[in-house]
């Protein structure tokens, strides 16, 4: 199955690649979308090959992925219009999307979303209780109270949580 | 306590449950760039895996606040740090602090570390803001020129001044921001000579400066510029800024600077906003952005304009240049006239700026401050204003808002009636808090049925021109989230010929 994105019928004049994801869906880019990855561009610029497979990117974030790329590669929008669709792009994604995006965008080198997720991945732990981070991401307290009370005790001055929400 | 501790042990592969440990170090690095100090040191109680991420993390950002006035622990933890990043040999990026620079310990201390972090750790970003508003007075090392690496310089009160300046190595230099320091102007032209790949300059409040002059070709976009003279010792000099290079996107202007006073054509083909904040009539006199002499005009060329900012004075004169079809103009305009007697002459004024802004959605911003309040009978709508007349048009105005304190009904009517000749308002917006508590905010709410009056019952008596142009009023209330309360007054005008 081939997917054009947006650009599809525009672009197909234009060079295009196709890329599979791990799950086996294919992708029509054009070549200006997907050189915006850095190690996508090295694909292309060491072999012939229009057929990319990405082993560990399954479909739903490949798309996405796609898309920012599409959008950034779209010289008829201005710098203004990029960042708004930035923003709306990570705006009310689950943190498990954000995850696969963040694993997705270090694979590809796409250094601009990269950062935009994994600031709003930090945006969501900011001002949360400890608590709140480990219930909320499911991590495991492994330390024993005297071990954690005696961490918080090496850097007391951090410890001032009147401010912060547990909900 | 007890059963805590054996589910632990039972719980060999609950980490496959979470949902973030797992991902890769380099990775949560990146996140944890993003939180404050505290907050990633915080992270080192989450669980073991957590314990010592974010003492590797490429970012160091500290301020003197953190420690509530123990000025030693600030300075022990803030040493032990940056000697873990140096022992290590730890990638920092950025780093970040906010101190007082007026204690000698403290920046004894920046001072020894400020060598390292530049040269031998290499930082991009490196920024040092004051936490007072006092003038410089710290010798900032002048090692910085020696920094290599360095991409982003950002300074508050300080002193930048080498002597003598030979080389500047931070060739890939892309922000330079300076506020409140003291930088000789030779070293200014030195920097933006030696740094061609500037892209955001940020001169406020500096000392030292008499002109600052860019006008090689340059590839800055963003140039911000603010001047109060009340600031400087040297307040009898006013700092000429002539700046004229083609790549600017952004302008802001804050302040009392003799702007572009030199002769030359100036075109910016790139400008997209344009912000003039605080300027007081005594700058706008000698503000000239395209300007063929030395007159009391301001002339603006700027083909590809977005938004326009402006506050302040209204100018005496002004023009504007562009190709833009769709642009903003948002405008807040001083007053300080009694518009018992003053209303139509001030309204003319204000009639000249808007003309030269009617190409654009405008949004104008009246605020009124009188500095003794009147106590005057309820509006007497029979007085006749000294209305407009003269060489005016009225100019579509998308928003009209007024923020009017001290004012009388009395004048507030004047207003108006001289505001509706020069001005058709699509909407004027009013809002206040609601706290009944609050005299001024029962005021604007005041102001707010004193408008709605004026558009109603003195429209029946058509006294006024505007008030045969005037074919619907329709009124709206309403809560906003910020328990705030709003009125929109919608107006509906006969087309302008």
């Amino acid at each position: 199955m081939v997917t054009t994105d947006e650009k599809g019928p525009l672009t197909a004049k234009k060079k295009s690649v196709i890329i599979r994801s791990c799950d086996g869906d294919e992708f029509l880019v054009s070549e200006s979308a997907a050189v915006l990855s850095t190690s996508l561009k090295k694909i292309l610029e060491e072999k012939e090959d229009r057929l990319i497979h990405l082993s560990d990117i399954d479909n739903k974030t490949l798309a996405m992925v796609i898309a920012y790329l599409s959008t950034h590669a779209d010289d008829g929008l201005s710098d203004d219009l990029k960042r708004s669709f930035d923003q709306e792009f990570v705006s009310g994604k689950e943190f498990d999307v954000l995850k696969y995006l963040v694993l997705a965008t270090d694979t590809l080198q796409v250094t601009c979303l990269c950062y935009t997720v994994a600031k709003k991945m930090a945006d969501i732990m900011k001002n949360k209780l400890v608590e709140w981070v480990r219930r909320e991401f499911d991590i495991q307290n492994d330390y024993t109270p005297e071990a954690e009370a005696e961490i918080r005790r090496l850097d007391a001055w951090a410890w001032d949580d009147r401010q912060l929400e547990d909900d | 306590m007890e059963k805590q501790a054996t589910e632990r042990e039972d719980d060999g592969d609950s980490n496959s449950m979470d949902r973030i440990s797992n991902l890769p170090h380099p990775i949560l690095h990146h996140i944890l760039s993003f939180l404050f100090q505290d907050e990633a040191v915080k992270t080192s109680v989450l669980s073991k895996s957590w314990r010592y991420l974010w003492c590797s993390r490429p970012k160091i950002e500290f301020s003197e606040t953190y420690f509530g006035g123990n000025t030693e622990a600030f300075m022990s933890v803030l040493h032990n740090t940056l000697q873990r990043y140096y022992d290590q040999k730890l990638y920092l990026q950025k780093f970040y602090i906010a101190m007082s620079l007026f204690d000698s310990e403290p920046l004894s201390l920046l001072e020894k570390w400020i060598p390292r972090i530049l040269i031998d750790m290499g930082v991009r970003t490196f920024d040092l803001s004051s936490l007072s508003l006092k003038p410089a007075c710290f010798d900032f090392p002048s090692v910085v020129f020696e920094a290599e690496s360095l991409k982003h310089l950002y300074l508050e009160s300080c002193k930048l001044n080498p002597k003598p300046l030979d080389k500047v190595l931070f060739k890939h230099l892309k922000t330079l921001s300076l506020k409140r320091v003291y930088i000789a102007e030779e070293t200014l032209e030195k920097i933006l000579s030696s740094c061609p790949l500037i892209e955001y300059l940020v001169l406020s409040q500096c000392e030292g400066l008499k002109t600052i002059k860019v006008n090689k070709p340059h590839n800055i976009k963003y140039f911000d510029f603010s001047d109060y003279l009340d600031y400087r010792a040297d307040r009898d000099i006013t700092i000429e800024v002539d700046i004229h290079v083609q790549t600017l996107e952004t302008i802001r202007i804050e302040g009392a600077p003799n702007w572009f006073q030199s002769h030359h054509h100036k075109y910016f083909p790139y400008l997209k906003s344009l912000y003039l904040d605080n300027l007081s009539s005594r700058s706008i006199k000698d503000l000239i952005i395209e300007g063929f002499d030395n007159s009391i005009k301001v002339v603006i060329d700027v083909p590809n304009i977005v938004s326009f900012h402006y506050e302040g004075d209204i100018p005496r004169s002004i023009s504007f240049t562009t190709a833009s079809s769709e642009w903003k103009s948002d405008i807040v305009v001083w007053s300080n006239v009694n518009f018992d007697y003053d209303a139509s002459s001030w309204c003319l004024k204000l009639n000249e700026l808007l003309k030269a802004l009617s190409e654009s959605e405008i949004s104008l911003d009246i605020q009124h401050c009188m500095g003794n309040p009147r106590v005057e009978e309820p509006p007497n709508l029979l007085v006749a204003d000294n209305t407009c007349d003269g060489f005016y048009e009225p100019v579509v105005v998308g928003h009209l808002h007024l923020s009017l304190s001290g004012h009388s009904f009395f004048s507030l009517s004047a207003l108006m009636n001289n505001l509706f000749c020069i001005c058709r308002p699509r909407v004027i917006r009013q809002f206040w808090y609601a706290d009944p508590e609050n005299e001024l905010e029962t005021e604007l709410n005041q102001v707010s049925a004193f408008v709605w009056n004026i558009l109603l019952k003195e429209r029946e008596r058509r006294d006024y021109i505007w008030q045969h142009d005037l074919e619907e009023v329709c009124m709206e209330a309403f809560y906003d989230d910020e328990d705030r309360d709003e009125v929109n007054f919608r107006l509906k005008w006969t087309e302008l010929s």
